[in-house]
């Protein structure tokens, strides 16, 4: 009796055992090997990107951004897949796996720069001091005016790429190491500037931020409209 | 029958109804640049009523505080009392920024007709004798102004105001042998100092409205006493004055002229935003903003002092930096020409006569190029004050724009004077031509009609 239990229990051990031994054996004949992501980043994409993802800053032709801030698999696979301005497409030379790999490689393991948890307000205090001079209130660029090259604006740049060119330094943009600014504070200020992208700016049209330049222009504006109005006034409020 | 008991009650008093009939009989010319000062005076009115709302609420204080407010962007930064409680006026108090952004507009408003009123002045030969004097008023209430403006902005205390005052300490500063005890007397020491806010704000809701208000009243007085001047024209002399009566004709137009103002600022400031201050941050000596431009009516000052070149002068012992020359001697210049321009006329055209009667720009050709030649190159400068937004905007180098206005700087103002002198020459031979044709004609008739 009891030999025969301890007979069959141990038969459904031994086959629960081999089963997924079975089953990987079966996966095994229709997958190639696992892609190996670090080579492929040292083949395909280290000669851009550095050799660690924190981009390489040259005036030439081969530049390419940091992605030390790049955290979407999603938004990664797709510009391997079908490329970026001034990056090839990969979907003909790499199989799915391997971009998939790549993709998951440089948002797990290169990509360590935070984008969230920052402080919005130290952020702001950093903003001013690190980056104002040129970028002046973070929506309306400003001018480095004395290269010749504007900062430009920053109202349409997704938080990785700021994060990427804080660290990366973009053109004529100096990069701020870790030494300079933490991650802490890098995430600050990429929470600021994602702040004052859609800031609560009451009291109505904000002249594209330029400030006094078009205010006064405004105003000359209203004086002269009130010039005719004392002309309507002395016609007689007529015509 | 109430309001005449009343005036009748009052009259026997103080004696009022001489004085009122006359006055309200006073005549003023229809013509509408005699108003174009009436839109300055009711800007400062409007400046005087909104200020002494915000007045309630701002804070002059240099002392630090740290923000807890609505707006997140500056959660928990340290700030001077004074920029925290515009913040608060800003996003809290009801109707705050409404009064605030009224306030600012009104004080553009307000530098923009008096700058149109002096165009007129000076383009009709209104400063010429007997009306000197307010002449004379009139630019000193223009200098104040200006200074107020200045100090409304400053004691703000937000990125750009700071960079404002930081410029106007450094021009003290450059005033040599006196330099430092006048920026220090001025601002109380190396800015920010402690005493700055409060000092400026002293000056900018007393002293200087006070001036403003008196100088004002003396400024109307005179050309009450003085009477209008007249645009030439039929039954217009040197000794008549055409034109309606105070009541009701011009009263009413003025009253209409002052709600059209208050309407347009008002609309303005709900409408369109001016110096949200919020977005600059609070003032930090170490952070600058690119793109920092002083209001308008302060921009020939800054565009002197960009286009200027760098070069310091060493005097002995004693060095007078290049701000000195293109932030302080240039617009004392400029001030010291206007306020001797009807001195000097008067000096070379030997011209004692009173003038009651205005003449038109073309009638002196040299007089109206000149001031034509003068707006534009403060034009200029005005375009120089942001030339790093123009290079901005252009896409071009800052170098090569900075060089081009110092070329206009010249040309520019040269150009205009020939042009424009050439224009009212050929007008005013026109109109000789056509006087004396007309002369011809009537003589002829007189001639035909005699030997007839």
């Amino acid at each position: 009796m009891l030999t025969q239990r301890a007979l069959t229990w141990s038969i459904l051990a031994l086959f629960l055992l081999l089963l997924p031994t079975s089953a990987a054996l079966f996966a095994q004949t229709d997958t190639q090997p696992e892609p190996d992501a670090p080579a492929l980043f040292h083949t395909h994409c280290a000669m851009c990107h550095g050799e660690h993802g924190e981009g390489v800053s040259a005036l030439v032709s081969i530049a390419g951004p940091s992605l030390k801030a790049e955290h979407n698999p999603g938004m990664a696979m797709l510009a391997i897949q079908a490329g970026r301005p001034g990056m090839p497409v990969f979907a003909y030379v790499l199989s799915v796996p391997q971009m998939r790999a790549l993709a998951d490689y440089v948002t797990q393991q290169l990509a360590d720069i935070p984008l969230s948890g920052g402080n919005v307000s130290n952020g702001g205090v950093l903003f001013r001091v690190n980056c104002a001079p040129c970028h002046r209130t973070a929506v309306r660029g400003g001018g480095m005016v004395f290269i010749g090259t504007n900062a430009p604006d920053l109202t349409d740049k997704t938080p990785a790429v700021i994060a990427g060119a804080i660290r990366w330094g973009p053109g004529p943009m100096p990069p701020f190491p870790e030494s300079l600014l933490d991650n802490q504070q890098l995430a600050s200020i990429v929470d600021y500037v994602s702040y004052v992208q859609h800031p609560p700016h009451p009291g109505g049209n904000a002249l594209g931020w330029y400030g006094p330049i078009p205010e006064g222009f405004v105003a000359w504006i209203i004086v002269a409209a009130l010039i005719g109005a004392t002309i309507w006034i002395e016609k007689g409020g007529k015509g | 029958m109430i309001v005449r008991g009343l005036a009748r009650w009052l009259d026997r008093r103080v004696r009022l109804a001489k004085f009122t009939r006359h006055a309200l009989n006073h005549i003023f010319p229809d013509h509408w640049s005699f108003m174009l000062g009436e839109i300055a005076l009711y800007s400062f009115v409007i400046l005087v009523l909104t200020g002494t709302f915000l007045a309630m609420f701002f804070n002059a204080s240099s002392a630090k505080e740290i923000y807890n407010g609505p707006y997140l962007g500056l959660d928990g930064v340290t700030m001077s009392a004074a920029y925290k409680s515009v913040l608060h006026i800003s996003f809290e108090v009801p109707a705050g920024l409404l009064v605030r952004q009224m306030h600012h507009w009104a004080a553009l408003i307000f530098l923009g007709a008096i700058v149109a009123h002096l165009a007129r002045i000076f383009f009709t030969g209104a400063y010429r004798r007997p009306r000197e004097i307010n002449w004379v008023i009139g630019l000193t209430l223009f200098l104040l102004a200006i200074t107020n403006g200045y100090l409304g902005y400053s004691i703000v205390g937000d990125l750009l105001s700071g960079t404002g005052l930081r410029i106007g300490y450094a021009i003290l500063l450059s005033v040599p042998v006196i330099g430092k005890w006048l920026a220090y007397i001025a601002l109380g020491g190396n800015i920010p100092a402690d005493p700055t806010i409060p000092r400026l704000y002293g000056l900018h809701i007393f002293v200087v409205p006070a001036l403003i208000a008196g100088l004002l009243a003396l400024h109307l007085a005179i050309i009450w006493r003085q009477l209008h001047t007249n645009y030439p024209g039929p039954r217009r002399t040197n000794r008549t004055i055409v034109g309606s009566r105070l009541w009701p004709s011009y009263t009413a137009r003025s009253i209409g002229l002052f709600l059209i103002l208050f309407g347009v600022i008002a609309g303005l400031a709900a409408l369109v935003q001016i110096d949200p201050i919020w977005a600059y941050g609070p003032y930090d000596p170490t952070a600058v903003l690119p793109g920092a431009q002083p209001d308008w009516y302060l921009g020939w000052i800054e565009g002197a002092m960009r286009l200027f070149p760098g070069v310091n002068l060493h005097l002995g012992p004693y060095l007078v930096p290049g701000l000195f020359f293109s932030g302080l001697l240039f617009p004392v210049l400029v001030f010291g020409g206007l306020y001797l321009y009807p001195f000097i006329e008067q000096f070379i055209t030997v011209d004692e006569q009173d003038h009651n009667v205005l003449r038109m720009p073309w009638e002196r050709p040299f007089a109206t190029a000149l001031g034509c030649s003068a707006l534009m190159m403060m034009l200029v400068l005005l375009v120089a004050a942001g030339d790093d937004v123009v290079a901005l905007a252009l896409g071009a180098s800052l170098q090569s724009i900075r060089i081009l206005l110092r070329i206009l700087f010249f040309a520019a103002p040269a150009a205009t004077f020939l042009v424009i002198h050439w224009l009212c020459a050929r007008r005013k031979r026109r109109e000789h031509e056509r006087a004396r044709a007309d002369e011809e004609r009537s003589r002829a008739q007189v001639r035909t009609a005699s030997s007839g």
